[in-house]
């Protein structure tokens, strides 16, 4: 089953956070934040993983990093059982998979010199000492656009663009195989997000990275990702190659995401499909497919079972019952 | 990096940032400096005020009383502070000669040395030096011209020596601050007192701190049932007050100076580590602290070099405010009688002989040791309060 | 169409420790009758103070509008006293703002909270007032109004909050509503929902809006006009369609090309190089030299500032090179 070429296997991984109240702390329910998420991501491709806020996909990335407990399912990193490592293979995986925040704010320590933050973990994972330490945090900063000279700065006597750099440069210190995007450049200024959008295609060519990149502007990751798999309430509803995800959206959420983002060229436009109502509480998802209450073509049988996620062509892969254009 | 030789530059640490910032206000640098100066007193003291001479000639020999009589604990004082002192030139040392990444282990290395060097020295002087009384009267021995040459320190009293004839004498050019319902002089016993007062401070602070910042620290990173429980013991320790608990040990347990400061100390925790769990708890969601966990960082990294100078101002504040509150709960037990035994001088202990046994007022007896446990007070809130300014990098923008 | 507000040569600054922060300079620009007027630029650019300017909430200390005129409805609103202000404040001019979580009183229903605006411009009843603030609540689009004007604001989503805010802002039924980055808070199709709600509005109002965002997609989609603001200096103005269809200024075309287009094939997006310039330590001459494509190190960008002038018929281009 498992494919050479795959880097990371997820297969039904479920993050659940149990709701407590009382006094003892009793548990009421689930929130169930990731809900059965299969995806695959080969060596040295770029995976996009967007959806709206509240969708699970920034616990998605913070469950593969072992940040959050998985509920259930399987994670697997290179031959690595992620979810079943011991301490030492931990270590491992944490020096070859690194994490970027969205807010380059509070992702770096305001009491450390950015030779410290970035140094730290090179340290710890015995990959340089001394000097070599030195030369290569210098060298780091070097690749990611920054002069060598802020090694002895803090993180509040940069810009916002200047701080996603350091943490680029942190994770790449390590000599990560994987680097997952947690909303890289969401809270960054547009002429800001375009630098770092090419400062990260360039790295991954320099040091053959694979990434997984997370992010809620369609746009964006379409542009961004080779494969970009979209989520609603805790699941994945479609995937497919961003180029046919875009011509040809089979799932009615995509094509409404798709739709909604504001164009500057009118020739882009796409005929708008507005959903009703927002988002459901994750709470008490609803019944069925989970998109079925804001569906403008929902049908009886989507309100009473679930579809899964089915291979429909070319790699393209939808959990609806009545998919678009099919 | 073709420069090969070229030394690495890390810039100024975190340590030295907060430290300029801390200099830039005259009063913070005044009053660490008074508190410096309160340190040398207290540890020089047994030089500054005695009555034994430094050295004195009879029959044409010559002997130094002063240095005879010191005692055992004054040896492990003057070891203590060298043994800081050391410290803090090896830290100077450090920082110019060794490379940042090998600061960490190469001061542990050298305060474990320290540390032991201390312990056995201290132990070494209890056994080796006897305890001696030297009850003979110098200052009688010039004036009767027994002994033909003496030097004597600054202020010629000593804090246990009673003066019958000159007892409750308000302050004259003798007596700079007068004398005490015995007869001892109170510049004297101000002087010795010091040394109480100030390690009651600091070393019951340094172990409430201490367990706070730990208890705290692994209450607030590791939360859930860890969290619960723990908080339990804690709202267990605050509901004891400390002040009866202390009094209560002291009546089965003998008046130690040393049962006190323990006392105080494993008692006052709780407010440190509530602050510290608080701080904790924020921080542990914080993007910085998740990115030294998922950059494999060490536990011990993570809640001490990443999370805790990041929550440590308010702990910093409340420890100045500690020492404060230890000086006082010491002058209180003092002036209750449960502090430390007559005739070792506290500041506390000074203050309560404000009223002598004849019913007599002696404004000298409260007013002296009193201002001195004010300013005392006073410098530490100040410090206290300029570190926390100093300490803050969004203050500082 | 006639103006409805008119701001001329409007500076605001800061005084703070490290200097005077230059947030607002020489701004000027005009809003007619029931258009949408869009400000445009990146954080930083001062487009917030401007709105704060017009509804002069400018926090005095630091702040303080030290020149221009803003004129709205023919009244100068430098010139009058802060008591008079009051009354067009939320009554002629509503203001929403960008975080509907910190705008709303969380100890408050949200009907108290509209029934007061209500009340207080209206000089209404309190009864008649709960009943306006229902009304306008569905007007908003808010389903069960008459249960939802007891709610408090932590019951509600993001969304709905921003649909509270737009009914606080519109009971009064403004000439003119400023929009604060009313959406960039929300997510994609929420956004879509509350912009459409505002043009809807607009038009059954017949109101102005001035919006102020740093998202070019909902200004192409949204505006009539728009004034693309960079380092506290308007770059360029002129109506959507010229502005979008042949950007002047190097700054605006830099910034359309940085933005990912959905559906494009490119490799690499043209960003514009170096950091938004610091507020305290403008470039001299053209602030946007630095980063320019096109400057070539041209001595006139570097030594002085280019004007706002009309290089084509109704669009306005601060720059010497075009």
């Amino acid at each position: 089953m498992k494919d050479k070429d795959n880097i990371l296997d997820i297969e039904e991984l479920k993050t659940y956070f149990p709701i407590k109240t009382g006094l003892l702390r009793k548990t009421v329910g689930f929130l169930k934040a990731v809900d059965g998420v299969t995806f695959s991501i080969k060596r040295g491709q770029t995976f996009g993983l967007v959806g709206e806020s509240g969708c699970g996909k920034s616990t998605v990335a913070r469950t593969i990093t072992r940040l959050e407990r998985a509920t259930a399912g399987r994670i697997i990193f290179n031959d690595l059982d992620v979810l079943e490592a011991d301490k030492e293979q931990i270590l491992r995986f944490r020096k070859k998979v690194s994490l970027i925040f969205q807010d380059p704010y509070s992702s770096l320590n305001p009491r450390m010199t950015v030779g410290n933050i970035i140094g730290e973990p090179v340290k710890t994972h015995k990959i340089a000492s001394g000097i070599n330490l030195y030369e290569k945090v210098a060298d780091t900063l070097t690749k990611v656009g920054l002069s060598p000279e802020y090694i002895n700065r803090y993180p509040h006597e940069f810009s916002g663009g200047q701080r996603q750099r350091i943490s680029i440069a942190r994770a790449l210190a390590l000599n990560p195989e994987l680097v997952i995007c947690d909303e890289p450049v969401s809270a960054l200024d547009v002429s800001i997000q375009a630098q770092i959008l090419n400062l990260l295609k360039d790295i991954q060519a320099e040091f053959n990275l694979t990434l997984l990149f997370i992010a809620h502007d369609l746009a964006v990751v379409q542009f961004f990702c080779d494969v970009v798999a979209v989520m609603y309430l805790g699941r994945i509803v479609e995937q497919a190659e961003s180029d046919l995800l875009y011509k040809k959206p089979l799932h009615p959420y995509t094509e409404a995401l798709m739709s909604a983002i504001p164009q500057i060229d009118p020739s882009l436009r796409k005929k708008r499909t507005i959903l009703k109502g927002e988002v459901p509480s994750i709470v008490n998802p609803p019944g069925g497919c989970p998109f079925h209450p804001r569906c403008l073509y929902a049908k009886e049988k989507c309100s009473q079972i679930a579809p899964a996620l089915e291979l429909k062509e070319d790699g393209h892969m939808v959990a609806c019952h009545y998919p678009l254009s099919l | 990096m073709n420069n090969s030789n070229k030394k690495a530059d890390w810039g100024t640490s975190y340590g030295e940032l907060v430290w300029k910032e801390f200099t830039k206000g005259k009063l913070n640098v005044v009053c660490l400096v008074f508190i410096i100066m309160l340190f040398i007193v207290a540890v020089l003291s047994p030089f500054i005020a005695n009555d034994k001479p430094y050295f004195i000639v009879i029959d044409g020999l010559l002997y130094f009383p002063l240095f005879k009589e010191l005692k055992a604990t004054d040896y492990s004082v003057f070891l203590a502070s060298l043994a800081g002192i050391t410290q803090l030139l090896l830290i100077r040392r450090n920082r110019r000669k060794l490379d940042p990444s090998l600061r960490g282990s190469a001061l542990l290395r050298q305060v474990t040395v320290i540390a032991g060097v201390l312990l056995l020295g201290i132990i070494l002087i209890h056994v080796l030096i006897p305890h001696r009384l030297d009850a003979e009267d110098y200052k009688t021995m010039i004036t009767s011209g027994k002994a033909e040459k003496a030097l004597f320190a600054p202020i010629p009293y000593g804090y246990a020596r009673t003066d019958l004839q000159n007892r409750e004498l308000p302050p004259s050019p003798e007596h700079w601050l007068g004398t005490d319902d015995v007869g001892s002089d109170v510049l004297c016993r101000l002087i010795h007192g010091s040394r109480i007062s100030l390690s009651v401070g600091f070393v019951a602070v340094g172990i409430s701190t201490i367990i706070g910042i730990f208890i705290g620290a692994i209450l607030g990173y590791f939360g859930g049932r860890v969290d619960f429980f723990g908080m339990r013991i804690v709202e267990i320790m605050m509901a004891i007050p400390t002040f009866f608990l202390i009094i209560t040990i002291v009546a089965f347990f003998p008046r130690s100076l040393f049962n006190i400061m323990f006392i105080i100390g494993i008692t006052s925790w709780t407010g440190d580590a509530c602050f510290i769990r608080a701080e904790f708890y924020k921080l542990r969601k914080q993007d910085f602290v998740q990115a030294a966990k998922s950059l494999g960082l060490p536990l011990k990294s993570i809640l001490f070099r990443h999370m805790l100078p990041n929550g440590v101002t308010p702990v910093l504040v409340n420890a100045t405010f500690g020492i404060a509150g230890a000086i006082f709960i010491e002058a209180a037990l003092s002036f209750l009688g449960f502090g430390v035994a007559p005739p070792t001088p506290s500041w506390g202990q000074m203050l309560s002989l404000g009223v002598s046994t004849t019913g007599r007022f002696l404004w000298w007896l409260t007013l002296f040791p009193g201002l001195a446990i004010f300013f005392t007070v006073l410098a530490y809130n100040l410090v206290g309060e300029a570190l926390r300014d100093a300490i803050d990098p969004r203050l500082r923008q | 169409m006639t103006e409805l507000l008119n701001i001329e040569g409007l500076t605001t600054q800061f005084y703070t420790e490290k200097g005077i922060v230059k947030a607002v300079q020489d701004v000027s620009f005009s809003i007619k009758k029931g258009e949408t007027f869009a400000l445009v630029g990146e954080s930083g650019c001062g487009k917030s103070v401007t709105a704060l300017s017009i509804m002069r909430l400018i926090p005095d200390p630091p702040g303080k509008i030290v020149n221009g005129k803003i004129s709205f409805n023919g009244q100068d609103l430098l010139g009058l006293k802060e008591k008079e202000m009051r009354a067009i404040r939320g009554n002629n001019i509503s203001m929403i703002f960008q975080e509907p979580m910190t705008s709303l009183n969380p100890v408050y229903t949200i009907g108290d909270q509209i029934a007061e605006a209500i009340m207080l411009h209206q000089k209404k009843d309190i009864e008649a007032s709960w009943r306006e603030a229902v009304d306008v609540l569905r007007r908003v689009g808010i389903a069960d109004p008459d249960q939802r004007v007891y709610e408090y604001p932590f019951q509600m989503s993001g969304g709905m909050r921003q649909r509270v805010m737009i009914a606080m802002g519109i009971s009064s039924r403004p000439d003119l509503l400023i929009a604060d980055e009313p959406t960039t808070a929300l997510d994609v199709t929420m956004q879509a929902q509350i912009l459409d709600l505002l043009d809807e509005i607009q038009k059954e109002y017949g109101m102005s809006v001035l919006i102020i965002t740093h998202n070019l997609g909902i200004v192409a989609e949204r505006a009539d006009n728009v004034a693309v603001m960079y380092a506290s200096r308007i770059a360029e103005m002129a109506d959507a369609n010229s502005l979008f269809k042949n950007p002047l200024h190097p700054y605006t075309v830099g910034l359309l090309n940085s933005i990912p287009k959905l559906g494009e094939e490119k490799q690499r997006l043209m960003a514009i190089p170096g950091n938004v310039p610091n507020p305290l330590r403008f470039p001299s001459g053209c602030r946007f030299h630095p980063r320019c494509p096109i400057c070539n190190n041209d001595s006139r960008c570097m030594a002085t500032e280019p004007q706002l002038e009309e290089k084509e018929p109704g669009h306005m281009v601060a720059c010497w090179k075009v």
